[in-house]
C-alpha cells in the first residue's frame, strides 16, 4: 500500500516513490504540466496515466482549466489519500481501477475514447506499476489487438461492418488503420444505414495513408 | 434559416483559387443562399481573400495523417476528429453539396455528409460512384485523357453547375494586411515585374539560373522596371543569393518574401508576372496581371492553365510533356526546362506586358525548334482555349475546336434546344466562329469553305457508319454473351478504326473506338453496355458537329 509523506519541501510526497519527487513535488508537477501542455497536439481532452501525489494533475488543471482531464489510477488507497489532500482535483476526474482490462467498463473512460484525446504519463506511477499502465495505454489507444477488440465491442456500428472470419484473423501485434479497412466487409453494408456511414468515414481515412 | 450550399475544395491552393468563379457564380445565381467551402487546413490563409463565401470549414488533413501514422496516438482519434467534422457539417443542413475535388477521399467524404442534393463525385462504401452531372461524369472519364481534347477544370465546374454565363476568371479580394505588405515592398515611381521562380515540384522548376538570366535580359531592355522575386519564408535561403547576384550585376532586383495576401496585393500593382505552374499564376489571373506561364514537367496547362485572356504559355517541344505527376523524371537531364531559353521568356513577357500580340509570332518563329508559345483565349470562346501563336490552318486543328464545342453542347443537353434551321446559329456556333477567327486570322473565306466541306464529308461518313453499328448492336442484343458474336462485332469496330486512321481530323472518334476495342477484360454485359453508350454518344456528338459545321459555313463566307 502506498502512503503520502512529507517531502523535503514540506509538501506531500512519497519521498521519491510513486507519488512523485521527494525534493519539491509541486515544482516538478508544474514543470510536468508545462511540458505536457506544450506537447499536446491540439487536443482538448487528455488521459493521465497515474495520479501519484497529485501535484502534476493539480498543476495541469490550474494551467488549463478548460482541458477535459481523466486520470487513471490503479492504487485505490493512494487515490483516496491524494484526493483528500487535493480537494481541487475533482473525484469525477479520477478513474480508479486495478484491472486494466475493465477500464472500458467505466463510462468516463468510454466517453474519453469516443472523442479525440492525448495520453500523458506520470513517470513515477508508470514505473511503479509498469505492466498495468502499459496495458492501460494500449487499451485506450486501441493500438494492440486486445485493446482494439475491447474498444470495438463499444462501437456497434463498426462491429456490424466487420465479418467474424476477418476478426479472428487479426494477428497479435500492432493495429493500424489498415487493419480496420481490411476488416470492413462490403457485403455487411446497406446503403444509407449507419454501417455505411461508418465504412465511409474509415475509407476516407484510408485514402490519407495511401 | 437561409438555404446553404457546401463546396468541397480539398486539393491545393491553386485549385481553390480556380474554384472562385464557381463560388462567385453560385453567390450571384443564389443571392439568398449561404455559400460555405471546405478546404485543407494548410491553405486556411486563403480565407481572407475569398469573397462570396460566408463560412470556411477546415479539413485537418495534416493532423489526421499524423494521428493515423503515430503509434502513440489513439487508433480512433482520427476517426473521432473526422466524425466530429462530419457532424458539424451536417448540423448546417446543406441543401446542396458540391464536390469540386474529384478524388476518392472527397468522394467518400461527400457521400458521408447527409444532404438532399449532391453534385460531383460521391462514392459509396461499395465503391459505386455517383456524379449527378454529365460534366462531372465526363471529368472523371477525362482524367486519363492526355490529348488536346480536354476541358479546363474551371469550365467543367462552371458548366456542371449551370454557370455558363457567370464569371470565368478567378476572383479574390484584397485584404488590408496584404495591401500594407505590398506598400512596404514596392518603390514608388517604379514599374514592377514579379517573378515566381520556385514551384512545389522540382520537375516543374525551370531553374534559378535561367530565371536570373531572364531577369537580367528583361532589365537590360526595361530600365524603368524593378524585378521582385517572390517566395515563401521557407524559400528565402534559396532565393537570396539569386537576388544578390542580380543586384551585383546592376539589375534592380529584390526579394519579396510575403504572405499570400501580400502576394495578391503585389500582383494587383504589378505590370507583369513570369511564373512556373504555381498557385501564384491563378492569383495573377484574379489580379488581371499580364503573365507568362512556363509549362514544365507534369504541368497540364489544358486543365489548369492561366485563366486570363491573352496569357502566354510556353512549353518545350518534348514528347514526354506533360509527365505523370507522381513519378520522377525518367530523363538524364531536365530537357523540358533546358529547351526554353531565357531570352525567349524575356522577350515574351516584354511583348505580353506591352500587349504586342503579333510580336509573339516572331518570337515563336525564332525559337520554333525548341518551344511552342501559346496564347489563352477566354473572352470570345465558350470555354478556355490555348492555341499556338503559329497555329497552322489544318483540318485536325479546326476539328479539335469543333469537337470541344460539340462536346460542350452534348454535355449541356443543348440538343434539346433547337439550333434553328440550317441558316441560323446557336450561341455556341457564334462563339466558335469568334474563336476560330482569333486562332486563324489569316484564313480566307475560300479556305474556310474548302476545309469545312472536307470536315463535313468526313463527319457524314462517320455518322453513316455509326448508323450501321447501331443496327448491328440491336441484332447483338440478347446474344452478346456469345463471345464469338461479340468478337465479330468488335472486329467491325477495328476495321472502321483502321479506315479513320489516315484522317487526322477524325482523331476523336478514333480515340473513342480505341477505348472500346481495348476493353477486353470487362465481362460481356459490361462491355456491351459500354459499346452501346459510346456509339450513342459518338452518334450524338457527330450530329452536333455536322450542324455546327453547316452553321459555321454561312458565317465564314464573309470576311470578319
Amino acid at each position: 500500500m502506498s502512503s503520502i509523506e512529507s517531502s523535503r519541501s514540506g509538501r506531500p510526497g512519497e519521498g521519491g516513490g510513486r507519488a512523485g519527487s521527494g525534493a519539491d513535488p509541486a515544482r516538478d508537477g508544474e514543470r510536468w504540466a508545462r511540458e505536457a501542455l506544450a506537447a499536446l497536439p491540439g487536443l482538448r481532452a487528455v488521459a493521465i496515466l497515474g495520479l501519484g501525489g497529485g501535484h502534476h494533475v493539480k498543476a495541469l488543471l490550474e494551467a488549463d482549466p478548460g482541458l477535459a482531464t481523466l486520470v487513471i489510477e490503479s492504487d485505490a488507497d493512494l487515490a483516496r489519500e491524494t484526493l483528500r489532500l487535493f480537494p481541487g482535483i475533482p473525484a469525477r476526474n479520477v478513474c480508479v481501477e486495478s484491472d486494466w482490462s475493465r477500464l472500458l467498463d467505466h463510462e468516463r473512460v468510454r466517453s474519453l475514447t469516443h472523442a479525440p484525446f492525448a495520453v500523458l504519463k506520470h513517470g513515477p506511477s508508470c514505473q511503479a506499476d509498469g505492466l498495468f499502465y502499459q496495458r492501460a495505454e494500449a487499451l485506450i489507444l486501441a493500438r494492440d489487438r486486445t485493446g482494439f477488440f475491447l474498444q470495438l465491442r463499444d462501437r456497434p456500428a463498426l462491429l456490424r461492418c466487420v465479418s467474424r472470419d476477418r476478426l479472428e484473423a487479426v494477428p497479435v501485434g500492432p493495429v493500424s488503420i489498415r487493419t480496420v479497412l481490411e476488416l470492413i466487409n462490403p457485403e455487411s453494408i446497406k446503403p444509407g444505414a449507419a454501417e455505411e456511414r461508418e465504412a465511409l468515414l474509415w475509407k476516407t481515412l484510408g485514402e490519407l495513408v495511401k | 434559416m437561409k438555404p446553404k450550399i457546401l463546396v468541397l475544395c480539398l486539393l491545393r491552393l491553386g485549385d481553390i483559387v480556380l474554384a472562385t468563379p464557381v463560388l462567385r457564380g453560385l453567390r450571384e445565381k443564389h443571392p439568398g443562399t449561404e455559400i460555405h467551402v471546405l478546404i485543407n487546413g494548410q491553405f486556411a490563409q486563403i480565407r481572407e481573400l475569398i469573397p462570396y463565401v460566408d463560412k470556411v470549414h477546415v479539413f485537418e488533413r495534416d493532423e489526421l495523417q499524423r494521428g493515423l501514422g503515430e503509434a502513440k496516438r489513439g487508433l480512433f482519434e482520427p476517426y473521432e476528429r473526422l466524425r466530429a467534422l462530419v457532424a458539424r457539417l451536417e448540423s448546417e443542413r446543406y441543401g446542396r453539396i458540391v464536390n469540386l475535388t474529384q478524388n476518392r477521399l472527397s468522394g467518400y467524404l461527400a457521400q458521408s455528409i447527409q444532404g438532399p442534393e449532391k453534385i460531383g463525385l460521391a462514392l459509396g462504401a461499395d465503391g459505386m460512384a455517383a456524379f449527378n452531372s454529365p460534366w462531372f461524369r465526363y471529368l472523371n472519364a477525362q482524367a486519363d485523357e492526355d490529348g488536346e481534347r480536354v476541358f479546363h477544370y474551371t469550365d467543367v465546374f462552371r458548366f456542371a453547375l449551370g454557370l455558363q454565363d457567370g464569371p470565368r476568371r478567378p476572383s479574390l479580394q484584397e485584404s488590408e494586411a496584404g495591401r500594407a505588405e505590398a506598400d512596404a515592398l514596392l518603390r514608388p515611381g517604379r514599374k514592377c515585374l514579379l517573378v515566381q521562380p520556385l514551384t512545389s515540384d522540382v520537375k516543374k522548376d525551370w531553374g534559378l539560373d535561367r530565371f536570373a538570366e531572364m531577369a537580367r535580359l528583361f532589365a537590360a531592355g526595361h530600365p524603368e522596371f524593378e524585378i521582385l522575386l517572390l517566395g515563401a519564408p521557407a524559400e528565402r535561403a534559396r532565393l537570396e543569393p539569386v537576388a544578390a547576384a542580380l543586384s551585383a550585376q546592376g539589375v534592380r532586383a529584390r526579394l519579396a518574401i510575403c504572405s499570400l495576401a501580400g502576394v495578391y496585393s503585389l500582383l494587383l500593382r504589378a505590370h507583369g508576372l513570369v511564373t512556373g505552374d504555381t498557385s501564384i499564376k491563378h492569383l495573377a489571373c484574379a489580379a488581371g496581371v499580364p503573365l507568362v506561364e512556363l509549362s514544365l514537367g507534369s504541368s497540364d496547362y489544358r486543365r489548369t492553365g492561366a485563366y486570363l485572356q491573352n496569357s502566354v504559355i510556353i512549353q518545350a517541344r518534348e514528347l514526354c510533356a506533360p509527365c505523370p505527376h507522381s513519378k520522377a523524371c525518367h530523363r538524364d537531364r531536365h530537357a523540358c526546362a533546358e529547351r526554353i531559353p531565357p531570352a525567349a521568356v524575356a522577350m515574351a513577357i516584354s511583348e505580353t506586358i506591352a500587349g504586342n500580340r503579333h510580336q509573339l509570332r516572331v518570337i515563336a518563329e525564332e525559337f520554333a525548334d525548341d518551344l511552342e508559345i501559346l496564347r489563352v483565349e477566354v473572352e470570345e470562346s465558350g470555354f478556355w482555349a490555348a492555341h499556338s501563336v503559329l497555329e497552322p490552318f489544318t483540318e485536325a486543328g479546326v476539328a479539335r475546336w469543333l469537337w470541344m464545342s460539340g462536346r460542350k453542347i452534348h454535355l449541356e443537353e443543348e440538343r434539346a434546344k433547337p439550333l434553328g434551321g440550317w441558316g441560323e446559329l446557336g450561341t455556341e456556333a457564334v462563339r466558335l466562329e469568334h474563336l476560330l477567327r482569333r486562332v486563324y486570322p489569316s484564313a480566307t473565306p475560300a479556305d474556310w469553305a474548302h476545309l469545312l466541306d472536307a470536315l463535313e464529308r468526313q463527319a457524314a461518313m462517320v455518322e453513316a457508319r455509326l448508323g450501321g453499328f447501331e443496327a448491328g448492336l440491336k441484332s447483338l442484343y440478347g446474344s452478346y454473351e456469345d463471345p464469338e458474336r461479340l468478337r465479330a462485332f468488335v472486329k467491325t469496330l477495328i476495321a472502321f478504326r483502321e479506315k479513320l486512321k489516315p484522317a487526322p481530323a477524325l482523331a476523336a472518334p478514333r480515340s473513342s473506338l480505341d477505348r472500346l476495342i481495348d476493353d477486353g477484360l470487362a465481362p460481356p454485359f459490361v462491355r456491351f453496355r459500354r459499346i452501346v453508350d459510346a456509339i450513342q454518344e459518338l452518334r450524338a456528338t457527330t450530329d452536333i458537329e455536322i450542324r455546327l459545321i453547316r452553321s459555321l459555313r454561312d458565317r465564314m463566307e464573309t470576311v470578319a
